[in-house]
């Protein structure tokens, strides 16, 4: 026995353990008394552990020292701190609610505006308004906006078509228009297949200079029907040049993709959209609302810690 | 009062039934506390601890053994002292109880719990008195999972299914523990000490 395995000799003290407790079943017992009887090592250990357990039990009780009564005074500090800490919880919840609302307005809406700055917001009005009266522009001189023949005669039957509005006319007024009339918006129109159009805002295309060259007053990005997935971000790309373009320019561009735009200097927005601009610029109101979420995720921290360091 | 309904009574913020609750148990508390803990100090800060903890969570008590329930709560608090501190305690020499001179110590333990029974001998008084010594040194180099089982087990003398209750472990935990912790404890008094095996004093 003196050559032990470690496992062994674990498995053999758990044996003196119950063998001591008197958790064996006969058998077991017996067999183990058997092992005691014939191993001299093994039956020291187990007299030795039997010895230690019986001195441990008859540890005196000790008193103790004083009495461990709690004062009134913890009752009342107990019953005061559930409503001083549901107060921390909420001031946590309610900052942490701040906080994830200013960060999705950020992320979801006011940052797109903050992408176009020099756009006010009223400007998608005067793009609505501008992209209903496309059609009517459209029917009166297709052909000069049409670059690719033939296809213009089928304009009016294939729901890919191009439409556009006066072109060339519209340009000579452009520099000559006063600024408070100029609408740097209109409508763009990105048909990529019959059944999938992407409409985007004329803001985001009319990156040019406002005050040489107005901005496309309707805008349509027609595909042939094997236009490619994905296109849509191509065409996207595309209208950034055609807005920097001058106004004289035929935008017809990029096979299988036909792009006309259409100009118009004298394009008054309405004034009430104008009027509506608001006081604050965009990336302004962003900066408030990252603000507002960090002063937000503060408070949360700061009460978090308050309320832990409370309780 | 019968202690459900002192218990009754302290879940509702009765201070005074919750008092009388500390009254009947801070002696079992405290007794565990200083068996683990091995010195007064921190085994008076656990047993406080454990009341402190025990009134605050009382709304927590779903019934069965009140004991086990403060006795899990101070092992609980003895194992996070122990954790804490990670040394070992200053006076263990006098964790069992007792002193040497036979004088009252200031846990209380009266010189009547050292003399010698009818049945030993004055030697052999003093041999189970300088083995209990022993025994509390060597508990002191036991990790925290061993002793506290060790205590409760062998001390206290609290059965396998109660032990499991307390430190909220498995059966089978409990007397692999405990066979470590006897083992050890073995070793430590057959190599370190000739208090028992072949280098017994007789």
């Amino acid at each position: 026995m003196s050559a032990m395995m470690p496992w062994m000799r674990q498995s053999e003290d758990e044996l003196i353990s119950a063998y001591i407790d008197g958790q064996l079943d006969d058998p077991s017992r017996q067999s183990f008394e058997a092992r005691i009887n014939a191993d001299p090592a093994l039956h020291k250990r187990v007299e030795a552990t039997r010895t230690l357990v019986k001195t441990a039990r008859q540890t005196p009780v000790v008193v103790a020292p004083r009495n461990f009564t709690l004062p009134r005074a913890a009752t009342a500090a107990r019953r005061d701190m559930p409503a001083s800490r549901l107060g921390w919880r909420i001031g946590s919840a309610l900052a942490a609610a701040v906080f994830v609302i200013a960060i999705g307005l950020d992320t979801i809406g006011l940052g797109q505006l903050a992408q176009s700055p020099v756009v006010p917001p009223p400007a998608a009005r005067v793009a609505q308004s501008f992209a209903a009266k496309a059609p009517a522009s459209t029917q009166n001189s297709p052909a000069e906006t049409d670059s690719s023949g033939g296809a213009a005669n089928d304009s009016r039957a294939m729901p890919a078509t191009v439409e556009s509005s006066p072109v060339a006319t519209a340009a000579p007024a452009a520099t000559a228009a006063p600024a408070p009339t100029r609408a740097f918006a209109a409508a763009a129109k990105v048909a990529v297949t019959p059944t999938n159009s992407v409409q985007m805002l004329a803001p985001q295309i009319a990156t040019g200079t406002p005050e040489t060259l107005p901005a496309p007053k309707a805008l349509s990005i027609t595909s042939t029907p094997e236009v490619a997935p994905g296109a849509v971000s191509r065409l996207a790309a595309t209208t950034t040049s055609v807005s920097e373009a001058t106004p004289s320019q035929t935008l017809a561009l990029v096979t299988p993709y036909e792009i006309t735009a259409t100009f118009e200097s004298t394009m008054e927005a309405p004034a009430e959209a104008l009027s509506a601009a608001p006081s604050m610029p965009p990336q302004q109101e962003v900066d408030i609302l990252r603000i507002t979420a960090l002063i937000a995720l503060a408070v949360a921290i700061a009460a978090g810690i308050i309320g832990w360091l409370r309780r | 009062m019968d202690e459900s309904t002192l218990i009754n009574s302290a879940q509702r913020g009765d201070i005074d039934a919750f008092n009388t609750l500390v009254l009947s148990y801070q002696s079992q508390v405290y007794n565990v506390a200083y068996r683990i803990m091995g010195d007064v100090a921190p085994a008076a800060d656990a047993t406080q601890e454990t009341f402190i903890s025990a009134y605050k969570n009382i709304k927590s008590y779903r019934g069965g053994s009140f004991k086990s329930w403060l006795l899990r709560t101070v092992t609980n608090a003895c194992y996070d002292a122990l954790r804490y501190n990670k040394r070992r305690p200053a006076t263990s020499l006098d964790a069992m109880g007792e002193n040497p001179d036979g004088s009252e110590n200031d846990t209380g333990a009266s010189y009547a719990d050292f003399i010698a029974s009818d049945e030993e001998t004055p030697a052999e008084a003093a041999e189970r008195h300088e083995l209990r010594r022993a025994i509390a040194n060597g508990l002191t180099g036991l990790p925290p999972d061993q002793r506290i089982t060790f205590v409760l087990s062998d001390v206290q003398g609290m059965s396998y299914d109660e032990i499991a209750d307390a430190m909220q472990t498995s059966l089978g935990t409990v007397k692999s523990r405990l066979s470590r912790a006897r083992a050890r404890l073995r070793e430590y008094l057959l190599t370190e000490t000739e208090l028992i095996g072949d280098g017994r004093r007789h």
